[in-house]
C-alpha cells in the first residue's frame, strides 16, 4: 500500500468508526426509549386490564418444539402472560421507530453536529476520501481531522437530558409496575361470567385473590337463638321416615338481622353409574339377592342384603 | 519522512506568506480587509480591480506587495490619451550592424505585477487591449506572440464611475477581474497612524522581501489542492446562479464568476492556514467576487440597493 493510500485508508477507517460509534449511541438510546415504553404498554395493560386480552397466551408448538429439542427437554405447554405479550411487542415496535428516527440523517453528519469543532474539516476529508483525492493538502487534513477525532468524542450523540428523564420515567413505571402486580391495580373490573349463583360451576384458577375484595367488608352480626333439633336415622335406607320434619330454608332466617343466614336447597349430587360391563354378571347377582331374601326373611329384617356400602351409619 | 518534508513545506511557506502579510502591513495601515484580497488574488492567480477615492494609499498598497513579494512591478498611469501599444509594446526601427530591422519593444504590461493606475481614465480602446493582454497572458504585434511573465497579475485601480473624465470598464471586461476591492476611508486612529507614519523619519518605510516568485507558484499549486466540501462548493455556485434569477438583479454573474469563488476561497483558507475550505471563505469572498459581475435592475438602483446589499440578502 502506498503512502498515499494509506492516508486514504487511515481516513476511511475513521469515518467507519465514527459511523459504527453513531450506530451504537442510536441504538442505546432506542432500547432504553423503548424499555420505557415497554414498562408503560404494560403497566397500562394491567390497569386496565381489558377483556379482549387473555390472561395467558399459549406459545405455538412449533416455537417450544424446536426449542425444547435444543434444550433436549421436553418443555410441554409453555403460556407466556398476555399484557406482557402485548407490552413486548409495543416495545419492540417502539425499539424499530427509535431506530428508524435516529438513523434517518447521516450517522456522520450526526457526530459532525455534535463535534462542531470538526465538523466542516471531516466533512470535507470525507468528500476528499470519495473523490480519491492524494494531493499534498489532502494529505494534510486527513492528519489534522485524525488528530482532531482523538479528541473528539461520540458521547455527545446521547442527549444526556433526554436519557436522564427517560431513566426516571422508567424507574416510575418499574416501581408502579411492581405496586399494580402485588396490589392489582384495575381501573375496571373484569367483567365476570355468567355462573347463575350456582357454585360448583368450575372456574378457572386466576391466581390468588384478594381476600377482601372476595368476601367484602367486614361486619358484625349477632348470633342465632332459634334451636332446631334434627335427628338422622342411623339405620340403613329402604325404610320411610315416619314424621315430617322442617329444616330452615331460604324463608327463615336462622339468625337475626342476617341476610346471608339462610341455607340454600341444592340438588344432592351423586356419582355417575359406573359402566357395567357384565349384564350377565348383574342379572345372576340380582338374582341370588332375591333368592337370598326370599331364605331369611324369618331370621332378618332385610337390612342384611344392603351389604354393598351401607354400613349403617 | 515525505508527509513530514511536504507538512515542513506547506507549513514554512504559509509562514511566508503571513510574513509578507505582515511587511506590507509595516506600510500600510489598516486596511486589513484589502490587503488579504490582493494576497488571495495573487494566490488564485487573479487579478483585482480596487476602487476608492484618490488619496486613500491604492498604489502605495499594491507597489509594496511588489517589492515584499520579489516581483517585477511595473505601473502605468492610464490617461484619455493613452494608447495601447503604449501598454503592450510597440515595434520599432532600430540601427544594428545589418542595417535597420523592426525590434519589439515591450511596454509595462511585461512584469510580474502591473499596476493600471486609474484604469477607468484610459479609452475604451486601450483598456480593452490591457484587459485581453490580462486574460490570454500574452501580446500579440507584428505577426508575433510574446508570451506575459508567469506569474502575472493585473492589479488596477479606478475610481468612481461618477467622477469626471472616466470611462466605465464594460461589464464584459469587469467579469476578468477575479477581485473588486473597495478602499474605505480609513479609522480615525488608523488615519493618525498613517499621519505618524508619512511625516516623520524618513518619507517610505523599508519593507523587506519575504516571498520569492519560486514560492508564489508553489503556493498557487497548493491552493488548488485544497479540499472543499462538495455541499459548500455547491453553495458557491448556487450563490453565482441566484444571482442571474434574482429579482434586484437585471445581468447575473457568469460561470467564471463561480470558478473564481471556489479557487479565491481556497486560497483564503489556503492564506489562513487551514488545510480545507470553510463556509466561512466562501460568505468572506462573495461580494468581492460578484459585485462587479452584476448588474442591479433600475428599480432596486432607485430604492439606494448597492451590489453588495443584494449579494447579502442572497447570502441568508
Amino acid at each position: 500500500m502506498t503512502d498515499d493510500a494509506d492516508h486514504r485508508a487511515r481516513m476511511d477507517a475513521a469515518i467507519g468508526a465514527i459511523r459504527r460509534e453513531a450506530w451504537k449511541a442510536a441504538v442505546t438510546a432506542a432500547v432504553v426509549e423503548a424499555a420505557a415504553v415497554f414498562l408503560g404498554a404494560n403497566l397500562a395493560l394491567a390497569a386496565v386490564d381489558p377483556s379482549w386480552l387473555p390472561d395467558r397466551l399459549r406459545v405455538p408448538t412449533s416455537v417450544t418444539d424446536p426449542v425444547g429439542s435444543a434444550l433436549g427437554r421436553d418443555l410441554g405447554t409453555v403460556a407466556v402472560p398476555g399484557s406482557a405479550t402485548v407490552a413486548t411487542a409495543v416495545g419492540a415496535v417502539a425499539l424499530a421507530v427509535a431506530v428508524w428516527l435516529r438513523l434517518r440523517e447521516p450517522l456522520v453528519e450526526q457526530f459532525e453536529a455534535v463535534n462542531p469543532a470538526v465538523a466542516e474539516k471531516l466533512r470535507t476529508a470525507r468528500d476528499a476520501v470519495e473523490a480519491d483525492a492524494d494531493s499534498r493538502m489532502a494529505r494534510r487534513l486527513y492528519d489534522e481531522v485524525l488528530a482532531d477525532l482523538r479528541e473528539s468524542s461520540a458521547v455527545g450523540l446521547l442527549n444526556g437530558a433526554r436519557l436522564g428523564a427517560v431513566a426516571v420515567v422508567i424507574a416510575t413505571l418499574s416501581l408502579a409496575t411492581v405496586q399494580v402486580a402485588v396490589v392489582d391495580l384495575a381501573l375496571f373490573d373484569r367483567p365476570q361470567p355468567e355462573t347463575n349463583g350456582s357454585a360448583d360451576e368450575p372456574t378457572n384458577y386466576t391466581g390468588l385473590l384478594d381476600g377482601d375484595r372476595v368476601l367484602g367488608d367486614r361486619e358484625e352480626v349477632s348470633a342465632g337463638d332459634d334451636n332446631q333439633t334434627a335427628e338422622i336415622e342411623s339405620s340403613g335406607g329402604g325404610r320411610d321416615v315416619e314424621e315430617d320434619r322442617t329444616f330452615p330454608d331460604r324463608g327463615s332466617s336462622g339468625a337475626d338481622g342476617g341476610d346471608s343466614g339462610g341455607v340454600d336447597s341444592q340438588q344432592a349430587a351423586f356419582a355417575a353409574p359406573e359402566q357395567v360391563e357384565d349384564a350377565d354378571l348383574v342379572r345372576e347377582y340380582n338374582r341370588r339377592i332375591r333368592d337370598g331374601s326370599d331364605g331369611a326373611s324369618g331370621d332378618d329384617d332385610g337390612s342384611g342384603g344392603n351389604d354393598d356400602g351401607d354400613d349403617g351409619s | 519522512m515525505q508527509d513530514e518534508s511536504d507538512t515542513d513545506d506547506v507549513d514554512a511557506l504559509q509562514a511566508k506568506l503571513a510574513a509578507a502579510r505582515e511587511e506590507v502591513g509595516e506600510r500600510i495601515v489598516g486596511q486589513d480587509e484589502v490587503l488579504e484580497g490582493l494576497f488571495v488574488c495573487i494566490l488564485a492567480d487573479g487579478n483585482a480591480l480596487l476602487e476608492s477615492n484618490p488619496g486613500l494609499g491604492k498604489t502605495t498598497m499594491v507597489r509594496t506587495l511588489a517589492e515584499v513579494t520579489d516581483l517585477a512591478f511595473s505601473r502605468v498611469q492610464n490617461t484619455p490619451d493613452l494608447m495601447p501599444s503604449d501598454i503592450t509594446g510597440t515595434e520599432i526601427i532600430r540601427e544594428t550592424d545589418d542595417g535597420r530591422e523592426f525590434v519589439f519593444e515591450k511596454g509595462p504590461i511585461f512584469a510580474n505585477v502591473v499596476l493600471a493606475d486609474e484604469i477607468n481614465r484610459a479609452t475604451p480602446k486601450t483598456q480593452a487591449a490591457l484587459l485581453e493582454a490580462m486574460q490570454e497572458r500574452q501580446v500579440t504585434a507584428g505577426g508575433e506572440t510574446y508570451a506575459l511573465p508567469d506569474p502575472f497579475f493585473v492589479l488596477a485601480t479606478q475610481n468612481p464611475i461618477d467622477q469626471g473624465g472616466t470611462y466605465a470598464l464594460p461589464e464584459a471586461q469587469t467579469d476578468r477581474f477575479m477581485f473588486k476591492l473597495l478602499v474605505d476611508y480609513p479609522e480615525a486612529d488608523e488615519e493618525r497612524d498613517i499621519v505618524d507614519l508619512y511625516t516623520t523619519g524618513s518619507q517610505q518605510v523599508p519593507v523587506e522581501r519575504a516571498l520569492t516568485r519560486e514560492e508564489i507558484r508553489e503556493a498557487q499549486e497548493l491552493v488548488r489542492e485544497v479540499p472543499i466540501a462538495e455541499d459548500l462548493r455547491d453553495r458557491a455556485i448556487e450563490l453565482v446562479r441566484r444571482t442571474r434569477e434574482a429579482e434586484a438583479v437585471e445581468f447575473g454573474a457568469s460561470p467564471r464568476a463561480s470558478m473564481a469563488l471556489v479557487v479565491a476561497a481556497k486560497a483564503r483558507a489556503f492564506l489562513r492556514g487551514r488545510n480545507h475550505v470553510s463556509e466561512e471563505d466562501v460568505e468572506a469572498l462573495a461580494a468581492p467576487v460578484l459585485r462587479h459581475r452584476i448588474i442591479l435592475d433600475f428599480r432596486a438602483e432607485r430604492d439606494g440597493q448597492t451590489p453588495d446589499d443584494v449579494i447579502a440578502d442572497l447570502l441568508e
